[in-house]
């Protein structure tokens, strides 16, 4: 179990305390603990009630405030410490206050702020508040601080404060506790038949100068305990206290102390672990910029390599590409290529020559050559019935066509016992 | 540019250079026996030692009559040749010889 380290100052019926650890002891002033505090107090001559106002939320204090003083409860300037509010139809709102006089209030803030170290301030109702919201009961429930002649008593439920007051006896004597004991029931019992609801619960708590746990009448429909008690040393004597368990239930940021208490307050706390987690960072940025410088280095090293390799490149562009005068041999080249692959003039007389049957005659021949190719124009008579003579044209072409010659134009006439025929041929070289 | 500056070398070392080469012109035109033709066609081809360029030729049977009776005439005062009296085809042969100098 954690042991909880935070120091207290507990303000009740005007004595001034000073809770640390299991140690309670009592001291003069605020002052006397040194460092930072919750302090938690009944404010005397504060009231703590709960009201049905008729007006919207926003204004429920200012009304609370016009209220107490036209019943005469305070005769001066009164302050609003609100614990809890709900609008409860279009202009009806439920509260659940703290009220003290206006210099009362004053006295604590000067108080906290001249104070050194930072102090967060509770009402001591805040504390009942938060028991009761801690115990979440869905059905309501009241929760009763008794201490000395008083019993502070607050009734609701998670989502509803229907009572808040302290019901007050003369004196300590036994007789005038039981008697505060009565009244105390007799108020709860009041709430149920007003609210027309049943408290299951009545959690007590307890303070050194508590009185015994009160007998609980049978007649008492709601059962009776005591909040889970916590042993504490005061004055050299052992007491077991639920008041003190039940300040643990309080958050902080719910005090009233002013925000820049709390700020302050918190920021102390956490500046340990603040420190740790700057420091974890600073190292992590340390890391990264050390990897960072790494990673900058490696690049810069490639940018100076890529630099010189431009600046290579560049020189090279810039260079004149020397002129190499080739085109007069490669066409010379080209030529004798040309002239290489040239079939002859004899070549392709001979392939006429053949292609020739018996009874063709060829008149004229031309043949014209030029670099890729060659053209050959023939002109001729056949002397042979027409049947034999175009025979043998067609074989002359054929023959002449799977040599490679290419049938560009071809011309057939015929006198029956004599023709007459004129062919182009094309020849690639 | 590596391979154009290899070719050029590889051509000047086979001697494969333009002014390195001389061309002789070859334009015929005139009747001529088969006999003769023949002789002349065997001659314009490629060889190891020179190309021959072909540009035109042009055979015809149909002779004109004065080229042909001038080819007579000629022949018939010629003491050298009295075979060439007969002539079989008019040819028109243009070419040229490409010969490498040494």
């Amino acid at each position: 179990m954690v042991k909880d380290t935070r120091k207290y100052a507990i303000e009740i019926d005007g004595i001034l305390y000073y809770l640390s650890r299991n140690k309670l002891e009592q001291i003069v002033e605020l002052n006397d603990i040194e460092g930072d505090k919750w302090f938690i107090s009944d404010m005397q001559e504060a009231i703590t009630r709960t009201m049905t106002i008729e007006a919207p939320v926003r204004y429920a204090e200012v009304m609370v405030r016009k209220k107490l003083q036209e019943s005469g409860e305070f005769a001066e300037p009164v302050s609003i410490i609100t614990h809890w509010k709900k609008k409860k139809g279009r202009n009806t709102t439920d509260i659940f206050f703290t009220a003290l006089p206006t210099r009362l209030f004053y006295r604590y803030s000067e108080q906290i702020k001249e104070h050194e170290d930072s102090v967060i301030l509770f009402p001591l109702f805040s504390s009942l508040y938060y028991v009761l919201k801690h115990m979440r009961p869905r059905n309501p429930g009241a929760i009763v601080f008794q201490h000395s002649r008083f019993a502070d008593v607050i009734i609701g439920t998670k989502k509803r404060i229907y009572y808040a007051n302290r019901c007050v006896a003369f004196d300590t004597s036994d007789e005038q506790i039981s008697t505060l004991w009565s009244t105390v029931k007799a108020e709860i019992k009041t709430i149920e038949s007003e609210n027309r609801i049943k408290i299951e619960k009545v959690c007590f708590l307890n303070w050194i100068d508590s009185g015994v746990e009160p007998e609980w009448d049978e007649d008492m429909e709601s059962k009776f305990y005591s909040f889970e008690e916590e042993a504490i040393s005061f004055n050299e004597k052992e007491y077991h206290l639920s008041f003190l368990p039940a300040l643990k239930m309080l958050s902080g940021v719910k005090g009233i102390s002013p925000r820049t208490e709390k700020t302050l307050y918190y920021t102390q706390k956490w500046a340990p672990y603040l420190n740790a987690l700057f420091l974890f960072a600073s190292l992590l940025l340390l890391g990264g910029f050390f990897w960072y410088n790494q990673k900058v280095d490696l690049l810069q090293k490639d940018l100076v390599a890529l630099e010189g390799k431009k600046v290579s490149i560049q020189m090279r562009a810039t260079q004149k590409i020397p002129h190499i005068d080739y085109k007069e041999t490669f066409s010379f080249v080209k030529d004798l290529a040309s002239y290489q692959r040239a079939p002859s003039y004899k070549e392709v007389v001979n392939d006429i020559s053949a292609a020739l049957s018996s009874d063709m005659k060829v008149d004229i021949l031309k043949m014209d050559y030029s670099r890729n190719g060659m053209m050959i124009e023939i002109l001729g008579k056949v002397k042979a019935p027409f049947g034999m003579a175009y025979k043998g044209y067609q074989i002359f072409i054929k023959t002449l066509t799977k040599k490679g010659y290419i049938v560009k134009e071809s011309r057939f006439n015929t006198e029956i016992s004599n023709s007459e025929f004129f062919i182009t041929f094309t020849k690639r070289i | 540019m590596v391979r154009v500056d290899r070719f050029i070398n590889r051509a000047r070392s086979l001697g494969l250079e333009k002014d390195k080469w001389a061309y002789y012109d070859v334009n015929i035109q005139e009747p001529v026996s088969f006999q003769e033709a023949e002789k002349i066609l065997r001659q314009t081809t490629n060889s190891s030692s020179y190309y021959f360029k072909p540009a035109t030729l042009h055979v015809t049977t149909k002779i004109e009559p004065d080229k042909k009776a001038t080819q007579k005439k000629q022949s018939a005062t010629s003491a050298d040749s009295p075979e060439t009296k007969e002539r079989d085809i008019l040819l028109t042969l243009r070419g040229g010889f490409l010969v490498k100098q040494k």
